[in-house]
């Protein structure tokens, strides 16, 4: 529990869900819940640190809307809320629930557990927010309790005394007569809610772009030269970052040249990044498979994205060994820089009847978390574990006697078949936009004991598919 | 100079040289049980298959080093194995797989154990990219293991790994077709998997595996397993069991027995017969 001073009162100001289980409450006087929970860790609340907590996580936001405000506090000590003006954003994110579920993840990797809630009206948000959930329809508003309404705990408790505890008791009540009996600020707020009276969201100070630039008339060439040159700028762009409490997530490095046009080099990673050895060890990786301009003029590095980086408790004696999930995030770090985000992927599986399709890659530079890992798909058995990226043509002979497959000639071979399955077939509607596709796959097996995945297509011609590596 | 300056070695009487040698010998084989003991210390993972740890010199795949899977043919059913060995590196970390010519399908994979969201799939599009990535990988401390199929593998090329793989904590496998059989290499540990031609039962299928090496040891074992593509279990392959074996002359049945015992160490035969 968190508790302040106010006047000549120590008061609660935040409970956790087990305190208020115990009666506990924000507001309560110190001595009262230490009574009650004695069993509790009591620490004094920094509002300003929260505050500047707040204003970190919402450059994390920045990446949802470009209007990113803190909560209006008129009638509250404290703030505890981001607003974001998502007008004409969401469809970037597959719809208001889709944008609220990749703000969560995102939270969630920077160690927040969120409450989010989208709806017409900052008020109508910040209830759902705090006191309900899903879509903040005017029937769900109705449903919540006074305190709902960002209105004072005085105010709130008089409001019972009266035994109003919705939003809805509040709305039955002539409207005209709220001022008089409970104050401006009740109605104030009910309009507010119901967007009868705008709110304004005051936008935080976007951060200034960090980028550090060398340039000089004579032109650099050697890769030494240039590997010190991005050495004492990274050095620079760091230390600005470092005191914004914040890791590169994008660098973007442009080289100047006289004679031929500027490269652009982007460097991603899969999390926020503050080892100047890494970044530069990453830089060199990436220079060694751009081709850059012979000589340069001018070098220009900027943090195009950047987010909170999370602070890690130093041990005893203070060594900076990275863990084995941050080596292997380094690790993916240089192969993305060198081979390129297609070339490092995490596979998934898609519900897609045609095998080749039914796979798909998500580069693992942009999984956010393994909260997003691969969805749950059912097993199919019966598929090899090498399936050519073509299928090739083969040559395929039937017993006189049944019109059973005999043997397979494929890659200037012919092998004898055992034994095979029955076809399974795999086919596709005909309305799809890629056309219909019609095939019969059998398993079979060579008098070796090899296995090979083949299918007649609709034209009668055999295509070996796959092998049971 | 003299003629025996010229050849120092014809100067020894050759029962003193052969004594020489057999020293020699004998300190190399302390020399490697004692790099394979440390070694050891790193951990040994087993395959996920209990008959086919039993044949294996520490019951396992040790970490920190390079192993060989050879394939006798198209089709073989290596790969299966050695996927479901890779899935149990997965509790030490992600599996990373160099995949330089996109053929390894995902679903089967996921069938075989493999947990797609612990895997890193890694697509390089030359040659020297894919050794580029499977060295950085076995060096990596947090990784489960490295999976690369190999079949052009220069010596040097085998050396830099095996000395990346010796680095690291992971288990480096590479699958490897029969053509590399021929090839001296740096693996630990060499293994060869033969398809046997089945009883007429669909979705099974009889491998053959034999431990041709390991780094260290003395070992030639052989083990013949049933794998079933569709439940995904590994068995013993149960000889007497086949119809058409039970149906010989009990002569022929000795007989295949015996032929089963020669092909690898006693113990080898014991295991085929049951």
């Amino acid at each position: 529990m968190l508790y302040q001073e106010s006047g000549h009162r120590t008061q609660v100001v935040i409970a956790s869900s087990e305190a208020v289980r115990h009666g506990i409450g924000s507001g309560m006087a110190l001595v009262e819940a230490q009574a009650l929970l004695q069993s509790a860790v009591f620490l004094p609340h920094d509002a300003d640190a929260d505050r500047l907590a707040l204003q970190t996580l919402a450059s994390v936001c920045y990446r949802f809307s470009p209007q990113v405000g803190l909560e209006p506090t008129e009638n509250a000590p404290t703030t505890h809320s981001l607003v974001l003006d998502i007008t004409g954003c969401t469809h970037l994110f597959g719809g208001d629930s889709g944008l609220a579920r990749q703000l969560v993840i995102e939270l969630a990797e920077l160690g927040y557990f969120a409450h989010v809630a989208t709806a017409n009206t900052i008020g109508a948000a910040w209830a759902i927010a705090r006191y309900g959930h899903g879509a903040g329809s005017a029937r769900r508003l109705k449903s919540l309790p006074v305190e709902a309404l960002r209105i004072p705990e005085k105010l709130t408790t008089r409001l019972r005394e009266f035994d109003l505890r919705t939003i809805g008791q509040l709305l039955a009540l002539p409207q005209e007569t709220l001022p008089s009996r409970f104050g401006k600020v009740l109605t104030e707020r009910l309009d507010q809610m119901f967007g009868r009276r705008a709110e304004l969201l005051i936008p935080l100070p976007r951060p200034e772009p960090v980028f550090a630039q060398w340039a000089a008339d004579d032109p650099i060439g050697h890769p030494a030269a240039i590997r010190h040159v991005c050495a004492d700028l990274l050095t620079e762009v760091l230390s600005v970052l470092k005191s914004r409490g914040e890791g590169l997530i994008r660098l973007t490095l442009t080289l100047d040249s006289e004679s031929t046009a500027p490269a652009t080099l982007d460097i991603g990673l899969a999390k926020p990044a503050e080892s100047a050895t890494h970044l530069l060890n990453l830089i060199q990786l990436k220079l060694e498979v751009t081709s850059v301009p012979e000589w340069l003029n001018a070098i220009r590095m900027e943090a195009s994205v950047t987010a909170p980086i999370q602070t890690q408790q130093r041990n005893l004696f203070g060594l900076q060994e990275p863990t084995d999930s941050e080596s292997v995030r380094r690790l993916v770090d240089r192969l993305t820089a060198r081979l390129g985000p297609a070339a490092v992927v995490r596979p998934s599986l898609l519900p897609e009847a045609i095998p080749e399709q039914a796979v798909g890659f998500t580069p693992l530079a942009e999984v956010v978390s393994d909260a997003q890992s691969v969805p749950a798909q059912a097993i199919v058995s019966g598929r090899p574990l090498i399936l050519l990226p073509q299928p090739e043509p083969v040559r395929v002979t039937f017993t006189d006697a049944d019109g059973a497959l005999e043997s397979i000639g494929w890659n200037g071979r012919c092998y004898p078949i055992a034994h095979h399955t029955e076809p399974e077939r795999i086919a596709t509607a005909w309305w799809q936009e890629t056309g219909s596709v019609r095939r019969d796959y059998c398993q079979v097996e060579t008098q070796a004991g090899a296995r090979f995945w083949i299918f007649r297509d609709g034209n009668g011609n055999w295509f070996l598919h796959g092998l049971f590596e | 100079m003299t003629n025996e300056e010229n050849h120092p070695a014809e100067s020894f009487p050759a029962d003193c040289r052969a004594v020489a040698i057999q020293k020699l010998r004998t300190e190399l084989g302390h020399l490697r049980r004692g790099q394979r003991q440390s070694v050891r210390a790193n951990g040994v993972v087993s395959t996920g298959i209990a008959e086919l740890d039993d044949i294996l010199p520490d019951r396992g795949l040790l970490r920190g080093t390079l192993n060989e899977w050879i394939a006798a043919e198209h089709g073989s059913g290596s790969l299966t194995l050695v996927l479901r060995a890779a899935s149990q590196a997965q509790c030490d970390g992600p599996l990373v797989v160099v995949d330089g010519l996109r053929r390894l399908y995902a679903p089967a994979m996921k069938a075989t154990g493999v947990r797609l969201e612990e895997t890193i799939l890694v697509r390089p599009k030359s040659r020297t990219d894919g050794l580029w990535a499977v060295e950085q990988s076995l060096k990596c401390p947090g990784i489960g293991a490295v999976l690369f199929p190999a079949d052009d593998l220069k010596t040097q090329d085998f050396r830099r790994l095996q000395l990346a793989a010796e680095s690291g904590t992971a288990i480096g496998i590479l699958v490897r077709s029969m053509s590399a059989q021929k090839q001296r290499g740096w693996a630990d540990l060499r293994i060869l998997v033969t398809p046997i031609p089945s009883p007429a039962r669909l979705f099974c299928r009889r491998l053959e595996v034999r431990c041709l090496h390991a780094k260290g040891t003395l070992t030639d074992k052989t083990v013949e397993l049933d794998v079933c593509d569709e439940t995904g279990a590994v068995c013993l392959a149960a000889r007497l069991s086949d119809p058409a074996t039970a149906l010989r002359p009990p002569e022929a049945q000795i007989n295949s027995v015996r032929v089963v015992s020669g092909v690898g160490p006693p113990n080898a035969g014991r295991d085929s017969v049951e």
